[in-house]
């Protein structure tokens, strides 16, 4: 190292590691979580949002998408879903986290439904032109189990294909998956998504309470085990600190 | 491109290549592909720049298909691709426009490629200093990862010095709260730093 440089060192805070690579991670925006992951989700990284129907995985994913919207990160929402996106909006625009301001530019919906029914590559391509032309810092595909049960026979290759160029978009990405009754988790996704989120519902005494758990999350060290979430239209989506 | 990324591109403008020819930009590390897709506008397109991008974390394919969905003419650009050929995705195309290397390792040889020149699986190749006005390097982070610090300074001081000797425009962005010790490191080779301001990337 030359002058220069050695003059840069000496300049640096005191204390400070030099060497070492630290992994970038941006702000969940899930209450309670970034403490579990070390801060938040690797940047860039595919997570797999995965849970039956009615813990959360739409909620967790808007707020995701509003939080970062709060940075001046652009957000994109593609839904597979055959509800109608505005029906799917009606629904979330309850919650206080969600600002109507920005919609449509800070956070874009895009509704592939008419999409699914085309081979495997349209609907990659599909996807690659939408996040060019938008260039978003946090993308949401829910859900793309979806598209599983269309695609089939290439659904793992689709996966591969999808998730690398997810990658090298420098975004992360939010897979929300299915379970079907008897799963734990859409197993073809878990492989190809660098973390796993469950959510689940389990029956306590008369009522179903709503968990999480991180199953897997590439390059962190994160907690194990069930915690409780709470989901309420004033506080959004929260990890109680309580574990069970 | 849309409003708010031309207005970046306008405040960039008043910036870049007005005080020599090195620059770092600082922003948050998610804002970095927006921002050197606006710079590669301004000097290619406004400018009429011929010049090279340097590739570390994502095979330039991406970077080229986001140019193409923008409308941004590429055809004074070339590229030194260092992840194409163990990213999983690379696709081996046009390689007279685009250098090969081995990985994103020993960053100090990247820029031999101007002076004893560059060997892929095509061709050996030496890129002619004078055809070349600007380099950037996206992302240079990423070096990290694969290389000492020393690597990284060598890197630094080749592009100072093509900056330097042969009045080439050098660009290389940086999150300084992700990044401090690299920063650190920039700092003192890059001459003049232009920090993206929210307002800018707000539009």
């Amino acid at each position: 190292m030359d002058n220069v440089a050695e003059e840069a060192w000496e300049s640096r805070e005191e204390g400070e590691e030099l060497q070492k690579s630290e992994i970038f991670r941006i702000p969940s925006g899930i209450p309670g979580l970034d403490d579990m992951i070390e801060g938040g989700f690797p940047f860039p990284s595919v997570v797999l949002v995965a849970g039956s129907a009615g813990t959360g995985k739409t909620t967790f994913s808007l707020q995701f998408l509003f939080a970062g919207a709060e940075n001046g990160e652009q957000g994109l929402f593609f839904t597979t879903l055959s509800e109608p996106t505005h029906w799917m909006l009606q629904y979330s625009s309850n919650f206080s986290f969600v600002k109507k301001e920005y919609f449509g530019n800070l956070v874009r919906y895009v509704d592939m439904g008419s999409m699914l029914n085309r081979p495997v590559d349209e609907i990659l391509s599909y996807i690659n032109e939408k996040i060019a032309e938008t260039m978003p810092q946090r993308i949401v595909i829910d859900p793309v189990t979806i598209i599983g049960n269309i695609v089939r026979d290439n659904y793992r290759k689709f996966l591969f294909d999808l998730t690398n160029s997810l990658k090298s978009w420098q975004a992360v990405t939010l897979l929300t998956g299915e379970v079907k009754p008897g799963e734990m988790y859409p197993v073809e996704v878990s492989y190809a998504a660098d973390s796993v989120i469950l959510l689940s519902l389990k029956a306590e005494g008369n009522a179903r309470r709503k968990y999480l758990e991180v199953l897997k999350m590439r390059g962190t060290d994160h907690r194990t085990g069930a915690y409780p979430v709470s989901i309420t239209r004033e506080d959004g989506f929260v990890v109680l600190r309580a574990r069970f | 491109m849309n409003e708010r990324d031309l207005k970046l591109e306008e405040a960039l403008s008043s910036q870049l290549g007005v005080d020599g020819n090195d620059y770092m930009f600082t922003t948050k590390q998610v804002f970095l592909v927006r921002v050197n897709l606006v710079i590669l506008k301004l000097l290619l397109e406004e400018r009429k720049k011929r010049g090279i991008a340097v590739v570390l974390d994502r095979p330039h394919g991406y970077l080229a298909h986001l140019l193409t969905l923008h409308k941004i003419d590429q055809t004074n650009l070339s590229y030194i691709d260092t992840v194409a050929k163990f990213s999983g995705d690379c696709v081996f195309e046009d390689p007279k426009k685009v250098i090969y290397t081995n990985g994103p390792f020993h960053v100090e040889l990247l820029l031999n490629a101007f002076s004893e020149g560059y060997t892929d699986d095509f061709q050996t190749k030496v890129i002619d200093i004078s055809e070349v006005d600007f380099i950037i390097i996206d992302n240079i982070a990423t070096a990290l990862t694969y290389n000492t610090m020393e690597s990284i300074a060598m890197c630094c001081e080749a592009l100072r010095k093509l900056a330097e000797e042969h009045g080439i425009l050098c660009v290389v962005g940086i999150d300084p709260d992700a990044h401090r010790s690299l920063y650190s490191l920039l700092k003192g080779y890059m001459t003049n730093e232009i920090k993206i301001e929210e307002r800018w990337l707000r539009g």
